[in-house]
């Protein structure tokens, strides 16, 4: 049963990805994938290792170039423009892995996020948010971000993002390597944070919870799309729960 | 005693020198895993920078001063952190996306590119460096004395690496270089201009050169174009025996090297002499034997 309850079906678009083709060397990765996120909505790309869920949410922030096709981010063609200046638009990646920056402060990172805020109240402001939203993240700001436990890292990752006060937000299999307790509360403030009006697309092996929590979804296998549709009926569908849910 | 404390004096101002070329190393290599060989050059090109200036405005022995000193190396910095941009830009740039091996080989051809023009424009003979500075003596220990160009070179390497350090540490552009040295596509994720921030860390770098330059020959005032060859090798082997990437370990393997060499010219024998050049090789072979990262160094996992 979807906990995203309002309807967000006739919502403008946000993001477009319209036949994206991306090759690595003579390998293509992506033949062709076309999706679209509205605002307010979360959507979720579930598919296998390899599928090309990472390479999709690369091309989309520009730091893979499609080879065809084109990325629209809010009414402006995108493609091909530097990662910074589409980050400047108002699209955030938590990345793959969390990629925070170990070396530095839990605060240092927060403070890379908001690297283009020029305006230190706001940022103060802006922190206080994510410090609200993950309290844990609020009791180590001092701390070394490479001695944090896997999940108070992917808090300070989605925090980062944040602070760049965006309105996409993708995220990269923000539960790899979580224990399940940690990946309800991850969970829990993503769906804080789409309530409070923030758009969201999602990359998630854990496809039962991912599907759970979003409006719509899309099926990648192989650098295609196979499937897509509202999120509960992803869920039913006997395909999806034989390959994606094992069920 | 009152050798080894003059020494000591000599050893510091000459590490100084090092250390300022060693930053330039270690920050360019800490952005771009690029081991930037042409920055012994751009420190040559600081030298030759300061002597024009010197020349242009008159500046000479006949009137001391150390306004002028500081404006000849600011004229300097400034002039080599434009060479630093303009380096970046037509040659290693190009070759960013390319192996590592093509940036090393583009390095040595921009080094030899800057050698051999420097012969041809400035010339290849020896110039002599005017001493703008006061010539005065303090003394420290019984015999032992400081001179003005040592003070110079002490203090402004000083103020230089102090400066440095507080930009790499508290402000939001080292922030991004540390960003960027650690991982290039996470720190664009940031919104960090990456290609903006790696031309002013070459900028920063050769400025510091530049300094080294000047101050240099405000010690050492015979200078030519090859003299970044010599030098700069020793800043580099200063970088990797701090640890290079790591801002601290430039500074301390500077150090390092600069003692070594002048305890060495103080104290070996006669005939030994002219090996004092190998001591910066043979600090560094017995360093990375025990320790391969450099002093400072961490065992950062090699970058695919």
């Amino acid at each position: 049963m979807s906990e995203a309850g309002h309807r967000v079906v006739d919502a403008p678009s946000l993001l477009t990805a319209e036949n994206l083709v991306v090759t690595y060397g003579a390998i293509e990765a992506l033949h062709g994938v076309s999706l679209t996120v509205r605002k307010g909505e979360v959507v979720t790309l579930i598919g296998a290792n390899g599928a090309g869920k990472t390479t999709t949410l690369k091309t989309i922030v520009g730091l893979l170039r499609p080879k065809y096709g084109r990325v629209i981010f809010d009414g402006v063609d995108v493609t091909g423009r530097p990662t910074h200046e589409i980050v400047g638009r108002g699209v955030a990646l938590a990345p793959e892995g969390r990629g925070i920056f170990p070396d530095m402060t839990v605060l240092e990172n927060l403070e890379l996020g908001a690297y283009r805020q020029p305006d230190r109240i706001q940022f103060r402001r802006d922190l206080e948010q994510v410090c609200t939203l993950f309290p844990r993240v609020k009791e180590r700001l001092k701390q070394r971000a490479g001695t944090l436990s896997g999940g108070e890292q992917q808090m300070v990752a989605i925090g980062r993002a944040l602070m760049s006060r965006p309105s996409l937000l993708l995220l990269d299999e923000p539960s790899l390597g979580l224990a399940p307790l940690v990946t309800q509360t991850i969970f829990d403030a993503l769906s804080e944070l789409n309530r409070a009006g923030l758009t969201i697309l999602l990359v998630e092996q854990n496809a039962h919870l991912a599907l759970a929590r979003s409006h719509r979804g899309y099926v990648l296998e192989t650098g295609r799309l196979v499937m897509s549709g509202d999120a509960n009926a992803l869920a039913q569908d006997a395909r999806v729960r034989e390959a994606y849910l094992g069920q | 005693m009152e050798t080894l404390i003059q020494q000591l004096i000599n050893g510091l101002a000459l590490g100084s020198i090092y250390a300022l070329i060693a930053l330039g190393y270690t920050m360019v290599y800490g952005v771009l895993r690029l081991i930037n060989f042409a920055h012994g050059d751009v420190y040559m090109l600081g030298t030759f920078a300061g002597y024009y200036t010197a020349l242009r405005f008159g500046f000479s022995e006949a009137a001391p001063s150390f306004v002028r000193a500081a404006l000849l190396l600011l004229v300097a910095m400034v002039v080599c952190a434009v060479a630093g941009l303009t380096i970046e830009r037509l040659a290693y740039r190009p070759v960013r996306q390319a192996s590592r091996l093509t940036a090393l080989i583009t390095a040595i051809g921009v080094s030899l590119f800057l050698e051999n023009v420097g012969q041809i424009i400035f010339g290849a003979n020896p110039k002599f460096f005017p001493q703008v500075l006061p010539p005065q003596q303090f003394p420290v220990y019984g015999a032992v004395v400081i001179t003005t160009p040592d003070l110079a070179i002490l203090g402004a390497s000083l103020i230089l690496t102090i400066g440095l350090h507080r930009l790499v540490h508290h402000t939001a552009f080292g922030r991004a270089m540390r960003a960027i040295a650690h991982d290039l596509d996470t720190a664009k994720l940031m919104g960090i201009d990456t290609n903006r921030v790696i031309a002013l860390t070459f900028a920063i770098g050769s400025a510091l050169a530049a300094a080294a330059g000047v101050l240099v020959a405000l010690r050492y005032p015979k200078f030519d174009p090859l003299i970044g060859v010599t030098t700069g090798l020793k800043a580099f082997i200063a970088a990797v025996l701090g640890g290079i990437g790591n801002v601290s370990g430039a500074v301390l393997g500077g150090v390092i090297i600069g003692l070594a060499e002048t305890m060495a010219t103080g104290y070996l024998p006669a005939t030994l002499n002219p090996y004092k050049d190998a001591v910066a090789f043979a600090i560094l072979v017995a360093v990375l034997l025990v320790r391969p990262t450099g002093i400072l160094g961490t065992t950062a996992p090699e970058k695919v």
